[in-house]
Order: C-alpha cells, then structure tokens, then sequence
C-alpha cells in the first residue's frame, strides 16, 4: 500500500485517534474552502515571479 | 540602509553588470519586490555569530540565481507574468545564462577568505545544477509519490540548502558547522514546497498546475488514493486542462475539483507533511551548535503558523 493510500486509510478510519493533530486532519475534511484562507494567507514565499500578483 | 539596499548597491558595482543595462534594470525591479528568499542567508550568517553586512554578497548570489530560476521556470511553465513576454524567449534564456553566472561572480568578488570562497562558489554551482535536474524532472510531470518527493528535493530543496549554507559559510562557520545548516534549509525548502503546492491547488482562478495537468501533492493525493469521488476528480481534472486549451476558464468544476481535494483528505496530507517536517527542522535546530538561533525558530515557526490558525479556526486543537 503506498503512503498516501496509508494515510487515507488511517485518517478515515481514525487509527490515531489519540493523536491531536490526526484529529485535526480528520476535521479539516470537512472545512469549507472559505476557512482555508487561513493557510493560504502566509504563503506568499512560493510567490516565484519578477512581478507582483 | 536595509540589507536589500545594501545588497543592489553591491551588485550594480560589479565591473561587469555596469556594462548591462538590462541586467542593472531587471535587478532593480526584482530588488524592489524585497523577496523574504534573499534575505535567508542573514539568519545563518548571524546564528554562526558573524555580522549581517557579511551576509550581503550571499544575498546577492542568492538573488541572482533565484532571478535566473524564474525566467526559466516562467518559460517552462508558459507563466502570463513571464518575462519573456515582454522581452521574448531568446533574450530571456540569455539573460537567465548572465544571472547564473552573476551569482558566482557577487561571491567571487567579494573578500571572503578562499577557503570559504570556493566552498560557496560550489555549494551556488550545485544548487544550480540540482535546480536544472529538477526543473527536468517536473516537466516530466511525476505520476507517483516517490517521483514527486524526487523533484521537491532536486527543483526545491538546493536553493534552500544553499541558502543556509553560504550564509554560514560567509558568516565564518566551519564546514561542518554550514554543513549542518545546508541540511536544515533542504528541509526548509521541502516545507516550502508543501506550502506552494497547497497554496497552487487552493488557488482561485485555476493556477497552471490545474490548466497545465500538473501534479502538486494533493492533486496527486486525489488522483492517485483510491477514494469515493476519484473517478468524478478525474474527469474535472480532464475538463479543467481542455477549458484553458479552449480559453474558456470553468470555475464550477475548479470548485467541486478543489472541495474534492479537501474532503478525501488531501489537503489534510499536505498539512500532515508540514507538521512532522517542522517538528524534524525543530529537533534538527536544536541538535546544531549555534551562538543564536532565534532568527532560524522564528523562520520555522512562520511555516507551522498558518496551519495552527487554521486548526483554530476549525475548534480542533493540533499543532500545539
């Protein structure tokens, strides 16, 4: 089974439930785009071009 | 005068730039936007206890290669922000050959003791070289995790670890010393990259990766787990690349795309990556003998921030 079919399979059936942050991952599935904003906000380091956006 | 003032100055007066007014010009604009990536190797250079003005020819180096990086990668990725649009394709390769070869000659110019010279001279040759590899690499469009995780650590990674590295070589430190912080900055630049890649899939109007069929970790997550709206994914992913073909943008389907992204758990992975890199930067830090290390803590915690807003705001607990 690869990592990501691992991780899938232990994020839906909450092997890890003891886990804080597993929990939190499992929440974040059911997020709404809006509430990702958060994420997107800091990420301007990735911004790679000779202009601004 | 801040550092990025400090660093054109000492860029513009290398014999060779004066002569290029396209260069000086493309240097000032670029210079302009203050790009956070030039002022990496500060951190190191003073955590080995040397001064920030020894870190200047560093930046500089720094900020020539990444200028030679992006008007490459923005031909490769077709990028409408692209330089070459306004100058054309052959120009453009020429001056990404000058950058390159600009960023050896702000180390070669400055006066550094040899020893350290070459180490930096190299440990720039290499990331350049580890870029390109990299940069072939993606344009093969990895179709599996461990070709993704190839190309983070060959197209990402070296600029990062570079980064590190000269800025503690310039700063005084031994070898083994900068190679220890060469380390840290892959592991940095790996970060880096999850945070791009989660920001590109997330991205409204539909970024290149989606147009182009790229394959950014969580649309390689979707694409590849075998999960309940697999097939559905698939098929927006089809419709996203032959809508920018056809010029016509298709917003509904990069909306169900990106909320499919978000309930199989991709986005999730993406999130999972940053938290056990982070926590091995921190022990990684910890391990390094340095004279101050709160500039590098804090440039790791900037990386793990975002993601405990978002927990935050979701009532979860993690990332504490």
């Amino acid at each position: 089974m690869s990592t990501m079919q691992e991780f899938y399979q232990q994020l839906f059936q909450a092997l890890e439930r003891d886990s804080s942050d597993c929990a939190s991952l499992l929440q974040l599935t059911q997020a709404s785009p809006a509430q990702l904003v958060a994420l997107k906000g800091l990420l301007n380091w990735g911004d790679w071009h000779l202009e601004a956006a | 005068m801040d550092t990025y003032a400090l660093m054109l100055d000492y860029v513009l007066n290398l014999s060779l730039v004066q002569n290029w007014p396209e260069m000086q010009a493309l240097l000032k604009r670029a210079a302009a936007k203050k790009d956070r990536n030039w002022e990496l190797p500060v951190p190191t250079c003073e955590a080995v206890g040397g001064r920030t003005e020894q870190a200047i020819p560093a930046m500089a180096a720094l900020g020539c290669l990444q200028i030679s990086i992006i008007l490459i990668d923005d031909l490769l990725d077709s990028d409408p922000r692209g330089e070459y649009h306004r100058i054309g394709p052959s120009a453009t390769a020429n001056l990404s050959a000058a950058f390159q070869a600009l960023s050896l000659e702000a180390i070669a110019q400055s006066k550094t003791e040899p020893a350290a010279t070459l180490a930096v001279l190299e440990s720039l040759n290499r990331a350049a070289l580890l870029t390109a590899l990299g940069q072939q690499l993606d344009a093969q469009n990895p179709s599996d995790e461990a070709a993704y995780w190839k190309v983070v650590q060959t197209k990402s990674s070296p600029f990062y670890g570079a980064a590190f590295h000269i800025g503690a070589l310039l700063g005084g430190a031994s070898l083994e010393l900068a190679e220890e912080l060469k380390r840290l900055g892959d592991l940095y630049g790996e970060l880096i990259q999850i945070h791009d890649d989660l920001h590109d899939a997330l991205a409204v109007p539909a970024n290149p990766d989606w147009t182009l069929g790229r394959s950014p970790l969580p649309i390689l997550f979707a694409q590849t787990v075998e999960h309940p709206d697999k097939a559905r994914f698939l098929e927006l992913r089809r419709a996203l690349v032959l809508s920018a073909v056809e010029g016509l943008p298709h917003p509904e389907a990069l909306a169900e795309a990106q909320t499919i992204l978000i309930r199989c758990g991709a986005i999730s992975y993406g999130v999972h990556h940053i938290l056990r890199r982070s926590e091995m930067a921190h022990e990684m830090l910890q391990g390094i003998p340095l004279s101050q290390r709160a500039g590098l803590e804090a440039l790791l915690e900037e990386q793990v921030k975002p993601v405990r807003e978002l927990f935050a705001s979701l009532g979860t607990a993690g990332a504490s």
